[in-house]
C-alpha cells in the first residue's frame, strides 16, 4: 500500500474547505481514497461556544463543499468528529477510518488570532502518529473543478 | 465511545455548576445589602420564598428538558406548544431577560471592583458603571473570542466559590449575633408584608437553573442529569442563601450592611484583625470570580435563545453564523453585547431595576412554560418527558400562578420596562415573525382542528394569530433538480418558461449523490459518470436560462439520501414548483417503501417529472377527468401557451358525448382554457389517450390520485399508454394541502 493511498482531509470553514481541495488538486491522481474530517471542538464538561445542532449543521455544510469541490473524482467519505483537542481528534478520526496520511491546508493567520484558535497547524505536525502532509496553496485558485457549484453552497 | 457520545461531554458536576456558578454570584456577593435595606432581618425569608418558587418551576423545566433536549430552552418549549406569538415573547422575554441580568452582575462586578481598585468616573456615568461597563466588554470580547475552556475551569471556580463560602460561613458563624440578626425592630421592621416584595428583588437570584436546560443537548444522559442538575441547583443554593444571608445579617446589623459589596463588608467583621484584609481581598476576588461567571453562562445561554429563534426563522438566521475562526456565535454574542452595555449605561446607577426587570422577564417565561408542560400533556401523543412533575397538573398550576403572583411585587417602572418589551415581541411577531415562520404551536393546531367543538370567537382567535410564512417569499422560484446532461436542456427549457410565465427565477441544482465510503465499486463507477457530466453541467443549466431570459441561480445539492434531500433543499429554499426528470425520480432506489411513501404523499411543492427525451411544447395534449392535480396540468399548459406559443388541446374522455362536452366546456373555462382545442371522446381511456396523443408532442398529465409520482417511483405505474407514447409525457402532481377552511368544514 502506497503512503497516501487514503488520505484524511480536516476541514475547518467553507473558505478553508475550497482551499483545501483546490491545495489537494495537483495530487488527487494519486490518491485512491479520502475522507473528509471536520472537528467540532468540545469543552469537556463546559459549556461549548456555540449551539451543537448549529455547528453540526455548518460541519455538514463545509464537508459538502468539499465533498463537491472534489466531485467524485476521487472516493470521498466525510466525518465529523468531537474532541477537546482539534489537532488531536484529527488524527485519531484519521486512524479511525484507516488513513495513510493526513493532508492538511494551513490557514495561516497572524500570530494573535493562531494563538487566539490554538494553532491546529502547529500542533498537527508536532510529534504526529501518521505521515502528516502539509499542502501548499495553488497559485491560479483552481482545483479540479473549477465550476461555480461549490462555492455557491457555501453562502446557501 | 461513539462520535454521538462524545458531542455530549456534560455530566451532573458538570450540569450542577452551571447552576451553581450562576446563580450564587447575585445572591450572596450583590443583593443581600440592598435586600435587607428593603424587607429588613426577614428578607432570609424572601430568598426561602424566592427558592420555593424557582424549585416549582424548576420541576416543571427538568419535564420540558428531558422531553426535548434541544438548544433553546424556555423558547423551545413555549414556540412548540404555544405557538410562535407566545414563543416571540418568551424567546425576546428570556433573551432581554438574560441581557437585563448580565447587566445587573456586570454592575455587581464593578461594585466589587471599585472597592478594590480607584475608577474614575466619565460623563453621565458612575464609577460603578465605569467598571461594569469595561466588565461587560471584557465578558463579551471572551465569548466572542471563544475563550477555550477545559471541563475543570467551571468546576474549579464554582469549588473556589464554595471553598471561600465556607471559611466565611464557619468564621461569621463565629461572630454571628442573634441580638445583631433581630436588631432593635425585630425580625420584621417593615412588617411580614415586606417579605414578597423583597422576594421579588432577589428572585433574579434563582435565574440559574433553566440554564442548564438551554444547554440539554450537550448533556450526558439527560433524563437523569438534567432534573437532578436543575432541581439539585435550586435547592443548594436557596440553603446557601439562606445559611449566609442569616450569617451575614448576625455579624452586621441589616441597617448597616453594604449596598453595594456586602460580604466585604461583613467579612471585614468577622475575621479577626490580622486576617481581615486578606479575607477581604478573597472575598472580592471570589465576588469578581461569582458575578463575572454569572454574566459569562448568561451571554452564552442568550446565543442558544438566539439560535432556536433562528432555527424557526422568528429572529434572522443572520445573527447566528459562527465565526470562522473563532468558531462562535459571534453576531449574536455582539448584538447581546450592545444590549447589555445599553442596559449598563442607562440604567446601572440603580441595580433594581436591573435585578426585578431580569426577574419579570423570567417570570413570563417560567408562566408560559407552565403552560406549554399542560399543552404538551394534553394535546401531544408523542411527548414522553424521562421526568415526570409530581401532582401534576397542580405542580404547573402552582408554578403559573406563583410567577405571575409575584409580578404583583415587583414595582411599577419594572413592570413597565418589562411590558415594553413583551410588547415589542408582540409587534414583532406581527410585522415580522409572523410572515417568516410557519409552525405552528400544538395549542393553534388543537383549537383549529377541533373548531367544531370550540367557540367561534376561540377558532377566529387561533387562526388571526397563526402563522402564514408568507414573507418569506418574495419571488416565486422553479427549482429544476439535473442529474443527468442528457436531459438539461429539456428540463431547464421548461423550467425557464414555467418562471417566465409567473416573473420568477428559476433555481438550477446539480444532484450529486456523494459516494458512501462502504461501497468503493459503486463510487468509482460513479465517479466516471460524474466527473464527465458535472463539470459543464451547471454553466449549461445557466447559459440556457439566461438565454431564455430567465434569472438563475444554480446550486451543487450533495445527496445521500437521493430525492429526500432533493425535497428537503426544495422545502428550505421555499420552491414553489420543482422540475425533474424521470431519472431524478430514480435518485430514490433502494430506499425503504415506507419511507418513499411518506416523502411522496409529503411533496415540498408543485412537481413535474418529464420522461426522457427532448422537451417539445409545440403541441399539447391536456387530457383530464377534473380533480386536484388536473389544476396544475392546466396551469403547465397555460404557462406554455403563453410563454412558448404552445397548441393546448384538452381530452376528457366520457360516457356520454352531451355530458362529456358539457363538463370540459365549464373546466376549460375554470381553468383560462376556453381557446384551446376541445376534444371529447367515449370508450376506452387508454385508447382514447393513445390515439389523439398521435399527432401530439407533449402529453401533460395530472396526478388525479395521490401517489401517481410514487408508483412512478417504483415502477409501477402500468399505465402503458404513457410508455407507448411516442411523444413526451409529463406527470404533474400537487401536494395536497389542507387549508384552513377545509381544517374547520372537512
Amino acid at each position: 500500500m502506497r503512503a497516501f493511498s487514503h488520505l484524511a482531509v480536516p476541514v475547518a470553514n467553507a473558505d478553508d474547505a475550497v482551499a483545501t481541495v483546490d491545495a489537494l488538486g495537483p495530487h488527487l491522481r494519486h490518491v485512491d481514497r479520502i475522507t473528509l474530517v471536520h472537528v467540532i471542538e468540545k469543552g469537556g464538561g463546559v459549556v461549548d461556544k456555540a449551539p451543537m445542532a448549529k455547528r453540526r449543521a455548518d460541519a455538514e455544510a463545509f464537508l459538502a463543499v468539499a465533498a463537491a469541490r472534489i466531485d467524485g473524482t476521487v472516493p470521498t467519505g466525510t466525518r465529523i468528529a468531537f474532541g477537546t483537542d482539534v489537532a488531536e481528534t484529527i488524527v485519531k478520526t484519521a486512524i479511525d477510518v484507516g488513513a495513510t496520511a493526513v493532508a492538511f491546508h494551513p490557514r495561516g493567520g497572524s500570530r494573535l488570532l493562531r494563538l487566539l484558535t490554538g494553532d491546529t497547524a502547529t500542533r498537527l505536525v508536532s510529534d504526529p502518529d501518521l505521515p502528516i502532509v502539509s499542502l501548499p496553496p495553488t497559485d491560479d485558485g483552481t482545483g479540479p473543478d473549477p465550476s461555480p457549484a461549490g462555492r455557491r453552497e457555501v453562502d446557501s | 465511545m461513539s462520535d454521538e457520545e462524545l458531542a455530549k461531554d456534560l455530566g451532573l458536576v458538570s450540569a450542577l455548576t452551571i447552576g451553581i456558578g450562576t446563580m450564587v454570584g447575585a445572591g450572596i456577593f450583590v443583593l443581600p445589602g440592598v435586600a435587607a435595606s428593603t424587607a429588613g432581618p426577614v428578607v432570609v425569608v424572601s430568598f426561602v420564598v424566592g427558592g420555593l418558587i424557582a424549585l416549582v418551576n424548576a420541576l416543571s423545566v427538568s419535564e420540558l428538558g428531558t422531553a426535548m433536549p434541544k438548544a433553546g430552552g424556555g423558547y423551545y418549549y413555549v414556540n412548540r406548544a404555544l405557538g410562535p406569538l407566545f414563543g416571540s415573547i418568551a424567546g425576546l422575554g428570556d433573551w432581554i431577560g438574560l441581557a437585563f441580568a448580565s447587566a445587573f452582575y456586570s454592575i455587581g462586578f464593578g461594585q466589587y471592583l471599585a472597592t478594590l481598585v480607584p475608577l474614575p468616573e466619565v460623563l453621565f456615568l458612575s464609577e460603578v458603571q465605569v467598571g461594569a461597563l469595561v466588565a461587560g466588554a471584557v465578558f463579551v470580547g471572551v465569548n466572542y473570542v471563544g475563550a477555550k475552556e477545559t471541563g475543570g475551569v467551571q468546576t474549579v471556580i464554582v469549588t473556589l466559590l464554595l471553598g471561600i463560602l465556607t471559611l466565611f460561613a464557619v468564621q461569621g458563624w463565629l461572630s454571628f449575633d442573634l441580638a445583631t440578626l433581630l436588631g432593635e425592630g425585630g425580625a420584621a421592621p417593615f412588617g411580614y408584608g415586606a417579605i414578597l416584595p423583597g422576594t421579588a428583588l432577589v428572585f433574579v437570584s434563582f435565574l440559574g437553573y433553566a440554564k442548564i436546560a438551554t444547554v440539554a443537548e450537550e448533556l450526558k444522559n439527560p433524563g437523569r442529569n438534567l432534573p437532578l442538575a436543575i432541581v439539585g441547583s435550586v435547592v443548594i443554593v436557596t440553603v446557601l442563601y439562606a445559611v449566609l444571608v442569616s450569617i451575614m445579617l448576625g455579624v452586621v446589623p441589616w441597617p448597616e450592611l453594604s449596598q453595594s459589596a456586602p460580604l466585604t463588608q461583613a467579612t471585614q467583621v468577622a475575621f479577626p484583625g490580622g486576617f481581615a484584609g486578606l479575607a477581604v481581598t478573597v472575598v472580592t476576588l471570589g465576588a469578581l470570580l461569582a458575578t463575572a461567571s454569572s454574566a459569562n453562562a448568561s451571554i452564552l445561554a442568550s446565543a442558544r435563545i438566539n439560535f432556536a429563534m433562528g432555527r424557526d426563522r422568528i429572529v434572522s438566521n443572520w445573527l447566528n453564523e459562527i465565526h470562522p475562526s473563532y468558531a462562535t456565535p459571534y453576531r449574536s454574542i455582539l448584538v447581546t453585547g450592545a444590549v447589555i452595555v445599553v442596559f449598563i449605561a442607562a440604567l446601572g446607577r440603580d441595580i433594581e431595576v436591573l435585578a426585578k426587570a431580569a426577574s419579570v422577564l423570567h417570570l413570563v417565561v417560567y408562566a408560559l412554560m407552565n403552560v406549554a408542560l399542560v399543552v404538551f400533556r394534553e394535546t401531544d401523543p408523542e411527548y414522553d418527558p424521562a421526568f415526570r412533575v409530581p401532582l401534576y397538573p397542580l405542580t404547573p398550576a402552582l408554578g403559573f400562578v406563583l410567577s405571575l403572583g409575584l409580578l404583583a411585587f415587583v414595582g411599577q417602572t419594572e413592570l413597565l420596562l418589562s411590558g415594553v418589551f413583551v410588547l415589542v415581541a408582540v409587534v414583532w411577531y406581527v410585522v415580522y415573525a409572523r410572515r417568516q415562520t410557519t409552525r405552528r404551536g400544538l395549542l393553534g393546531q388543537y383549537v383549529l382542528e377541533r373548531g367544531d367543538d370550540l367557540p367561534p370567537s376561540v377558532v377566529n382567535a387561533a387562526a388571526t394569530v397563526a402563522p402564514d410564512g408568507s414573507g418569506r417569499d418574495d419571488t416565486p422560484t422553479t427549482m429544476v433538480a439535473l442529474s443527468n446532461p442528457r436531459t438539461e436542456r429539456a428540463l431547464v427549457t421548461l423550467g425557464a418558461a414555467l418562471a417566465d410565465h409567473d416573473g420568477g427565477r428559476l433555481l438550477a441544482t446539480h444532484v450529486i449523490q456523494v459516494p458512501d465510503q462502504t461501497s468503493l465499486e459503486a463510487a468509482a463507477e460513479q465517479r466516471d459518470r460524474i466527473s464527465r457530466t458535472s463539470a459543464g453541467l451547471l454553466e449549461d443549466a445557466r447559459a440556457d436560462a439566461e438565454r431564455l431570459g430567465v434569472p438563475v441561480e444554480t446550486r451543487t445539492v450533495l445527496s445521500h439520501q437521493g430525492l429526500a434531500e432533493v425535497f428537503d433543499f426544495a422545502r428550505d429554499h421555499e420552491v414553489d414548483r420543482l422540475v425533474m426528470g424521470n431519472g431524478g425520480t430514480r435518485l430514490a432506489g433502494g430506499r425503504v417503501e415506507g419511507r418513499l411513501d411518506e416523502l411522496t404523499h409529503d411533496l415540498p411543492c408543485d412537481v413535474l417529472v418529464l420522461d426522457d427525451g427532448a422537451f417539445d411544447p409545440s403541441e399539447v395534449l391536456v387530457p383530464t377527468a377534473g380533480g386536484h392535480s388536473s389544476d396544475l396540468s392546466a396551469e403547465v399548459a397555460r404557462a406554455l401557451h403563453e410563454t412558448v406559443g404552445a397548441r393546448i388541446a384538452v381530452l376528457h374522455v366520457a360516457d356520454d358525448v352531451d355530458e362529456g362536452e358539457a363538463f370540459l366546456s365549464e373546466w376549460a373555462a375554470d381553468h383560462d382554457l376556453a381557446d384551446a382545442e376541445l376534444i371529447v371522446e367515449t370508450g376506452d381511456v387508454e385508447a382514447a389517450i393513445g390515439a389523439a396523443a398521435e399527432s401530439r408532442t407533449l402529453v401533460l398529465v395530472g396526478a388525479t390520485e395521490r401517489g401517481l409520482l410514487s408508483r412512478v417511483v417504483r415502477g409501477s405505474l402500468r399505465l402503458s399508454v404513457l410508455d407507448e407514447l411516442d411523444s413526451n409525457v409529463l406527470l404533474a402532481e400537487r401536494p395536497r394541502k389542507r387549508t384552513l377552511r377545509e381544517r374547520l368544514f372537512a
